[in-house]
């Protein structure tokens, strides 16, 4: 199955750019679809172990260790297009240099909340090929 | 004759990123070095022999940030001058500047296209080898003409460089001729030697003298001092690297320039010249047996750590109809070919035959132009500030061409 070519065919996310994985599939040609699919599962691999260390860094209050792990989840969702979990990430990088320590606990649900969807959109498509 | 890729290495903790980016870059048939671990990746750049072209580099890194790994690289000698690309998804003008700083050479942010990755990629590679072919800020005072294989022109070009040096500038120059038992040199220029370097196969002394040297050098009108090859078998086998040893330091006094013929085999007499020399000519011809032999004299300069850019190709164009032009023998070489001396066939023969150098006979040519040209990028950096008010036509006439270009 083809996984990112039509959009229109896709269970769309407001959340994820479609665009940038169209970019990297026609740029990698025949083996496009495959490592498309590949990087999705990596993500999904991934992901939740940076968003536990995420949860773990505010409950301790570990506020340098946040930062590289937010940044590090705001990088990978960017390589996605995962656009919703990347602004959500910047968000939170914002109040963290602004010093609001008090937002961050709703901009984390906030974004608890997005990742959920787009994870269960990516299961989605890689349980219907 | 094997592909030769450039090598990148992308060191990036994201694994995701790490993935994607390596996949472009193999796409675009790079060999790729990855680590998702900074201080991982410093371990193996430091110790590796196989070194990479191009840094791809992360900057937010928990074990160590991308700009403490530009430093430790720039203050490695074997390692300063590798291109860095740092990937960033930090965007401010502050981050670039500290980036920049730091020593990275350009920087991309993460959400770039891939033709812009692509793109920034191929222009530091670009950059980096145009610096390494660029002869033009080469001080070679000493220059050895060399190839992997014979009848591409290694003594025409030797003896005419010679003189192309010595006649742009008005000084003296000496040609040292080191095909043992041929001694193409002196018949190429009609002179007739009395002694040569294999006499000094009984010297015991540490050094040798510069009087004893100059005895044994052939004046040409031209402005060149020859130092004839030893002839026959016997006295070429008296020729050592030890002997080479005890001539060089002299040798290079004798004249402002040191141009050696250095023929077309490795011997440990010739090794040791083209591992003194400042600048080696390789010299190629357009067909497919000569450009192999240059890869593969390119790959025993880099095994013996020669640095990249002391090796100038040269293609002398010796067979005007090849399909095998200047762009198809650089990208096989991945060299950078600024000379291609055109072909003249019949004066070149005529000038052999009668014993008079060819730049001698033709100097207004295309092929004298284009050597005349050669000598000047060689002794240019030099010559140009001690003789600033030099000046004769031809001399003239080559610094307004390499102006225009």
């Amino acid at each position: 199955m083809n996984l990112f070519i039509d959009t229109k065919l896709i269970s769309s996310s407001p959340f994820i750019d479609e665009k940038v994985m169209d970019e990297f599939k026609k740029f990698m040609g025949e083996e496009g679809d495959t490592l498309v699919k590949e990087l999705i599962e990596l993500y999904l691999k991934n992901t939740p172990k940076l968003m536990a260390d995420i949860e773990n860094d505010i409950k301790v209050g570990d506020i340098e260790s946040l930062k590289i792990h937010i940044h590090g989840l705001k990088g990978s969702s960017a390589q996605l297009g995962v656009v919703g979990v990347s602004n959500m990430c910047k968000n939170i990088e914002e109040v963290i240099l602004e010093g609001k320590i008090n937002e961050i606990k709703p901009l984390h649900d906030q974004l608890k909340d997005v990742y959920q969807q787009v994870a269960t959109n990516y299961q989605g498509r890689i349980s219907a090929e | 004759m094997a592909e030769n890729k450039d090598h990148i290495l992308i060191v990036e903790d994201s694994d995701i990123t790490l993935y994607k980016v390596k996949a472009v870059l193999i796409r675009l048939g790079y060999d790729v070095t990855s680590y998702n671990n900074p201080v991982a990746a410093l371990e193996w750049l430091l110790s590796t022999s196989n070194q990479p072209d191009l840094i791809l580099l992360d900057v937010v890194m928990p074990q160590m940030d991308g700009y403490e790994f530009i430093r430790r690289v720039r203050a490695q000698s074997q390692t300063a001058k590798i291109p860095i690309l740092l990937l960033t998804s930090h965007v401010d003008t502050r981050d670039k500047i500290e980036g920049l700083e730091a020593g990275a050479d350009d920087y991309l942010g993460k959400s770039a296209s891939l033709t812009e990755l692509e793109l920034r990629v191929k222009a530091l590679l670009a950059r980096k080898h145009s610096k390494e072919d660029s002869i033009t800020q080469i001080s070679a005072r000493s220059i050895a003409v060399f190839s992997l294989r014979g009848g591409v022109g290694v003594s025409t070009l030797a003896i005419n460089l010679s003189i192309a040096i010595s006649q742009l500038w008005g000084i003296e120059t000496c040609l040292w001729d080191m095909v043992m038992g041929v001694g193409q040199c002196a018949l190429m220029m009609n002179l007739k030697p009395n002694s040569t370097i294999a006499s000094l196969s009984e010297w015991t002394d540490k050094t040798v003298d510069e009087t004893i040297l100059r005895s044994m050098l052939l004046k040409h009108d031209t402005g060149v001092w020859l130092m004839p090859a030893a002839s026959g078998v016997e006295d070429s086998e008296l020729i050592t690297a030890k002997m080479v040893d005890l001539v060089w330091p002299v040798v290079q006094t004798l004249a402002p320039y040191l141009i050696i013929d250095a023929g077309n085999h490795f011997s440990d007499p010739t090794l040791t010249i083209l591992e003194r020399a400042d600048v080696i000519l390789l010299v190629l011809a357009p067909e497919l047996a000569s450009v192999n032999a240059s890869y593969q004299a390119l790959k025993v300069f880099s095994d013996l750590g020669f640095p990249t850019g002391k090796v100038i190709p040269v293609v002398n164009n010796i067979i005007p109809s090849s399909t095998l032009d200047v762009a198809k023998i650089a990208a096989g070489l991945k060299k950078t070919i600024i000379t291609e001396i055109p072909y003249d066939g019949k004066n070149m023969v005529r000038a052999i035959n009668q014993g008079i150098p060819y730049i001698a006979t033709s100097p207004k040519s295309e092929t004298s132009m284009a050597i005349s040209t050669l000598a000047y990028r060689l002794s240019s950096s030099d010559m140009e500030s001690k003789m600033t008010e030099h000046s004769t036509p031809q001399l003239d006439g080559i610094r307004k061409g390499i102006q225009r270009k």
